[in-house]
């Protein structure tokens, strides 16, 4: 197969897509059109390639093409792994006159949900790629009108799923048990064998409500032994020693010997081995894997009306899972579908099981961690801080000037906050909670389960900050107290994990326990310890560098008053140094807490199945099980618990906030107490947050069997799954890097000096700025959708950045709000004494005080914006926001040794650029102007 | 009986000596000011007595005990700032706690030597302040407080009094010695006010490039200040180039202003020119307006230029023939008036250059 047949069959696909359109829009203006999958075609084969020509022609004009007026534009969403060929779009629109606007919907799972949720105000006027499992869904919250293809007339009527013609069928592809051809001479050839324990022991599915191939395995279970023998058929499997993983990531990549695993058989897709073919390093003549060929019946009955099904095709390919479908071809190059890739981040990700039919019987893990799954979260946790208090500032009267300035200091903070945290969440509340009572609610709340994962996640949450505050403090200290040789490239390095995507960590994490637990026979609880020290490895930035900036700035002669007095060093650092810490430690406490709190890509990855917090529930009711109100009732009670913690954490930190009077220039190592004590705390942070990145870049390096830069090369070359080449996807990262951090930090100005003068506004600015730290990024994701609909913002691409300097600014405060109160009024006074008018003093006083708070708050927030996925994943639209955390969460959902290589190496470079910018900021701020 | 000895202490800052070779001695209950131009080494020479420095070489020893190796909360020492480092965090009379908590006083014993010491420095009942509350002239009293709380064995006042304006610095300065001296506390008084040191201490050190450069009780280093820095540095104006001659008769450039009397140190060494201070008050209005003959009773013939009126003294300035004198004087002088003035040739002495 090569690349030509498979773009012929995207084109296909869309031809299909765009008969549609007409229906859509002759019928009426405010719908989104549906359509799915299925086709015939199938099988991966080659030979079926040509299946759909002919629907080509017939699709394009079909019945009402008046409908469509030349020169209109034709938003389509659809689910992230649509591609389409270069050049596609602009034929369609040389011939008809029609603009084709691609609107991403996120994985499959996802691109459902928030169909559901902005239903009445559509994404798009076409939805493309809803699959068998999902289908009913939409057909039940009345997503789409009825619109009769001409083209139907080439599909199957097995395989036209709604009789109402709410849908058109475009494609059908399998989700197939994959299997490596090397280790298994005597592959299975139905389910039934695959319950042998040599085979279950090494047969990695994944979990039906998390996972769409796993949601396909447990249907085609369901359909093979009926709904009485099925479950039976599972415990089968699970005694037979089957592992059974979140995603279909950690499966492929994880567990599967193509990913470095030891297992031999996996669920997949039918399109897989051609994809081991594609996206090989070295070129291979047949595929290093091969699909176990049964012929399952497709569950679909289970599903309701969907049923029409499969047939048994004869490449192949076994269990299809039936529709499927999605788009384009399915096939191999993407990958099929929409398949695999979901996931997405922190908040994310998506996949999907959706549903209905019942539960999905939740097989039970047999293994508890996780792998990889993509998933990350990753990059975008980041949140972000807070701080306190006032005390004192007053200064500038009453004047008409400084009240308007202080009005418009006020103003800006407050309606950004409203505009992109409060009022996209009151809406999507709103929504998900329009016809749930009081009563419903108390039962969600008092479920056992709830109340468990609302435990965990609290205390797993204070955990990972505590040992973040105890790993990063002595090398805050060192930083901030010494002057040493490599201090800047230190600094620089520390910030690295910060941004990283939290999948590509994870997975490294993973390796190295791997590691630990086969050399050393750790025996520890293994997924607990695998999360926090991603926490810890992610979050140590934030105490290092806030923690480390403010530090530097602390009295040292008050420490020397207190040895004078006869405290001892411990003493000493305890009463005094640790005193004046205390505002900036507790801030950089919750920003860490709400980080872990929120966390999301790396529980998915290393919690294995039976760790879920909040924010993964919120995601599996939202997105899997689409219940969107037990999904809100579960954001909801996350903002609670975040409001308590921010409103008790300012009060702290108002509370203790100190005036700091003297500097501290940083001294020389010159005793050999000194030299051991930072040669090991730099050893320390060298292993803690070196060890992964040293995993992360081997991985890059690897080509086949050797090493090479191979992977490095590719990133200038446009792959066929990503809208852009990921070095154009790194461009764009950094614009709305440099654009979230201008934006952070200038709000974040204004809101300082606003929260520093105190009074209710001040108190209630700096607890709202933290909720979208503490938020699920889901909730807020889709609280753009559903809120931003006025001047139609929420399709704007400079959202994006917006939403990054939402997520930067807790970062802005907690550095810069202490830096403020710490500053001696007396100074102050005494240059408005000299005729200093209050901005004056601003300027003259403030500024040089506080701007080394302010750099380090800025960096934070561009970051923060370089690594987020989560909000991005909701909000990126097309070329021109397409990021590059979202290049290497898509790299990674698909097969191919070649498309993981260039993920790691995309996440190398993200952090070669971070650590670079960084270094650049401390270079240029060099030690002589340490201020403070 | 040396309270406080300091044994050629060197301290360098990388490549700058800040101490060198610096010995010091300061007698049980005495109080030793130290003053100097800023940079001189005052504060690092606490520094390093604290602990707070690493000696380059030399030894501290206190009360006869080598300090090397002893930490610094364990030397048993006092020290105040000049801008006060109390500790924002803490009230009053838990600042001036802080050290009686280090050392396991029990919480009674505490608050009554608390409410004892916040009274000896006249602040009955500030316990419950808040340090920010507190002027400056307080900060600086509880600061006291604070370090005299321990009964160190040294206390070291950095610039105490720094910050403070004139006034209030005179009114402290003298409670502050009668407290140090009704203590019987030893202390060591850093400034560069040389009236501060000389109105504080029963002996001052000058100091200059990290080395003492002269040692005495105030009115001897006034009246001998030994070297032209030094005499500078506490405010001599009439430093002249005199010519002594074999007899002891002195020429001020060409003009006769006296005779020296035998045994003068000044005639030590035989005639020459050599650098002489003579301390304002050395000048006094002479009844006659000629010049006397006799050369013991010489008079300078000069013409007042600015007078300035403090403190029932009038410091005059007037030109002379040789050039500029400085006089301090209860006869009221008015600009422009010439008359003569008599020289205490007595009070005379040699400056080394």
């Amino acid at each position: 197969m090569n690349r030509e047949s498979l773009h012929r069959r995207t084109l296909v696909a869309l031809t299909l897509v765009l008969a549609l359109v007409a229906g859509a829009c002759s019928g009426d203006d405010e719908t989104v059109e549906g359509t799915d999958v299925e086709e015939t075609g199938t099988t991966t084969g080659p030979s079926d390639t040509d299946t759909d020509t002919d629907t080509d022609g017939d699709g394009t004009d079909g019945t009402e093409p008046e409908a469509i007026v030349p020169g209109t534009t034709v938003r389509l969403i659809t689910h992230d792994s649509f591609s389409v060929s270069d050049g596609l779009f602009d034929n369609l629109t040389l011939e008809t006159g029609i603009e084709v606007e691609v609107v991403n919907g996120g994985d499959a799972g996802e691109l459902v949900a928030r169909a559901i949720l902005t239903a009445g105000e559509p994404e798009a006027d076409v939805l493309f790629g809803i699959d068998n499992t999902f289908l009913q869904r939409g057909l039940d919250a009345g997503l789409f009108e009825p619109y009769e293809s001409p083209g139907l007339d080439s599909v199957p009527d097995e395989l036209e799923l709604d009789p109402e013609h709410r849908v058109t069928p475009i494609d059908l592809g399998d989700v197939c048990v994959n299997y490596w051809r090397d280790e298994l001479d005597d592959p299975p050839t139905d389910l039934d064998d695959l319950t042998d324990p040599a085979l279950a022991s090494r047969f990695v599915t994944q979990d039906p409500e998390t996972s769409s191939p796993g949601f396909a395995f447990l249907l085609a279970t369901i359909a093979t032994y009926g709904e009485d023998g099925w479950e039976d058929y599972w415990r089968q499997l699970r005694d037979g020693g089957v592992t059974v993983t979140a995603g279909w990531n950690d499966a492929y990549y994880g567990e599967f010997i193509a990913g470095g695993g030891d297992k031999a058989l996996v669920t997949s897709y039918g399109s897989s081995p051609v994809a081991e073919v594609l996206f090989a390093t070295e070129a291979v003549d047949t595929p290093p894997t091969g699909v176990i060929a049964d012929r399952l019946h497709p569950p679909d009955r289970v599903r309701r009306r969907a049923q029409r099904d499969q047939r048994p095709r004869g490449g192949g390919e076994g269990d299809r899972l039936h529709a499927v479908g999605d788009l384009p071809g399915g096939h191999p190059a993407e990958h099929v579908r929409g398949s695999g890739q979901r996931e997405r981040g922190p908040a994310g990700p998506l996949r999907g099981a959706r549903g209905h039919s019942g539960e999905p019987p939740h097989p039970q893990p047999c293994r508890d961690r996780g792998q990889p799954q993509r998933l990350d979260g990753a990059v975008g946790r980041d949140r972000a801080a807070l701080t306190p208090a006032p005390v004192r500032a007053r200064l500038g009267g009453g004047s008409w000037s400084s009240v308007a300035v202080r009005t418009a200091q006020a103003i800006v903070p407050t309606l950004f906050l409203v505009v992109l945290v409060a009022w996209p969440l009151v809406a999507v509340m709103e929504r998900s909670l329009a016809d749930v009572g009081p009563g419903d609610i108390g039962q969600v709340l008092t479920r056992g389960s709830v109340r468990s994962v609302l435990f965990f996640t609290l205390w797993q949450a204070g955990l990972s900050a505590g040992l973040t505050l105890a790993a990063g403090l002595p090398i805050a200290h060192v930083v901030a107290r010494y002057r040493f040789r490599g201090k800047t490239a230190l600094r620089a390095f520390v910030i690295v994990p910060f941004v990283l995507p939290t999948v590509v960590v994870a997975a490294a994490i993973d390796a190295v326990f791997d590691e630990l637990s086969s050399q050393l026979g750790l025996t520890v609880d293994r997924t607990l310890w695998a999360v926090l020290s991603a926490h810890v490895f992610f979050n140590v930035a934030v105490v290092v560098r806030v923690v480390g900036g403010y530090w530097s700035s602390v009295d040292r002669r008050q420490v020397e008053v207190a040895a004078t007095l006869g405290a001892s060093p411990v003493r000493a650092w305890l009463t005094v140094t640790l005193r004046q810490l205390l505002p900036v430690l507790a801030g950089s406490y919750l920003l860490v807490f709400l980080f872990s709190f929120t966390s999301f890509g790396v529980i998915r990855v290393l919690g294995g199945l039976r760790r879920a917090t909040v924010e993964t529930e919120i995601y599996r009711y939202a997105i899997a099980r689409q219940e969107f109100d037990v999904a809100a009732v579960l954001a909801a009670l996350q903002i609670v618990v975040v409001s308590v913690l921010a409103v008790s954490s300012a009060r702290f930190q108002r509370r203790h906030a100190t005036v700091q009077r003297g500097s501290a220039r940083p001294v020389p190592i010159d005793t050999a107490a000194r030299r051991v004590h930072v040669a090991s705390v730099i050893g320390l942070a060298v292993v803690l947050l070196g060890t992964p990145v040293v995993v992360l870049v081997e991985q890059s390096l690897r080509v086949g069997s050797g090493y090479g830069f191979a992977h490095y090369r590719a990133l200038v070359d446009r792959v066929s799954l990503l809208p852009i080449s990921a070095g154009e996807a790194l461009a764009n990262s950094i614009l709305f890097a440099v654009l979230a951090a201008v934006v952070a930090t200038g709000v974040g100005v204004c809101a300082a000096l606003v929260i520093e003068r105190g009074g209710p506004l001040g108190r209630w600015l700096e607890a709202i700025s933290l909720l979208p730290l503490g938020v699920s990024a889901v909730t807020l994701g889709f609280g753009y959708l559903v809120g931003l609909t006025i001047f139609d913002l929420r399709r704007s691409i400079w959202l994006i950045p917006a939403a990054h300097a939402v997520i930067g600014l807790p970062f802005v405060l907690a550095s810069l709000v202490p830096a403020l109160r710490s500053i001696d009024p007396r100074v102050r006074e005494a240059a408005a004494i000299l005729g200093a008018s209050p901005a004056v003093v601003r300027r003259t006083v403030d500024w040089p005080l506080v701007r080394r708070a302010v750099a380090i708050g800025a960096g934070f927030a561009a970051a923060v914006s370089l690594g987020e996925f989560g909000a991005t994943s909701f909000l990126a639209r097309g070329e021109d926001s397409f990021t590059a955390p979202l290049a290497v969460f898509r790299l990674l959902s698909n097969p191919g040794e070649q498309l993981r290589g260039q993920a790691m190496a995309l996440s190398v470079v993200i952090g070669i650029l971070v650590a670079g910018l960084a270094a650049a900021i401390e270079v240029r701020r060099g030690e002589g102007v340490t201020l403070l | 009986m040396t309270a406080l000895e300091v044994d050629r202490v060197t301290v360098r800052y990388g490549a700058t000596l800040a101490l060198d070779r610096f010995s010091l001695h300061v007698g049980s209950g005495e109080i030793m000011a130290v003053v100097g131009p800023s940079g001189s080494g005052k504060s690092t020479l606490l520094r390093a007595v604290a602990g707070l420095e690493p000696l380059a070489a030399g030894r501290v020893l206190l009360a006869g005990r080598d300090l090397a190796g002893v930490a610094t909360h364990r030397r048993g020492l006092g020290l105040m700032f000049q801008d006060h480092g109390l500790f924002a965090h803490l009230d009053v009379a838990d600042n001036i706690a802080y050290g009686l908590r280090t050392a396991g006083v029990a919480p009674q014993i505490r608050r009554a030597r608390v409410a004892d010491l916040l009274d000896l420095v006249g602040l009955e009942g500030f316990e419950e302040r808040s340090t920010e509350q507190l002027s400056g002239g307080e900060a600086q009293r509880v600061a006291l407080a604070r370090a005299l709380a321990p009964e160190p064995g040294l206390l070291m006042l950095d610039e105490p009094l720094g910050s403070l304006d004139r006034a209030l610095r005179d009114q402290l300065t003298g409670e502050l010695r009668r407290l140090l001296t009704n203590l019987g506390q030893t202390a060591i008084h850093v400034t560069h006010d040389q009236a501060e040191a000389f109105a504080v201490a029963d002996r001052v050190t000058v100091v200059d490039d990290g080395r003492p450069v002269a040692v005495g009780r105030p009115a001897e280093l006034w009246a001998d200040p030994g070297s032209r820095f030094v005499a500078e540095f506490l405010g001599h104006r009439n430093i002249w180039s005199v010519a002594v001659d074999g007899d002891g008769s002195l020429r001020w450039a060409d003009q006769p202003i006296g005779r020296l009397p035998a045994g003068h140190p000044a005639l030590a060494g035989g005639a020459g020119r050599r650098l002489m201070v003579l301390p304002a008050t050395g000048l006094e209005p002479a009844s006659g307006v000629e010049p006397a003959s006799e050369p013991e009773r010489c008079s300078l013939p000069v013409e007042v230029t600015e007078v300035v009126f403090r403190q029932g003294i009038h410091e005059v300035t007037a030109r002379a023939g040789p050039g500029t004198v400085h006089v301090s004087t209860t006869d009221r002088l008015e600009v422009g008036q010439r008359l003569s003035l008599a020289v205490d040739v007595e009070s005379l002495r040699s400056l080394s250059d």
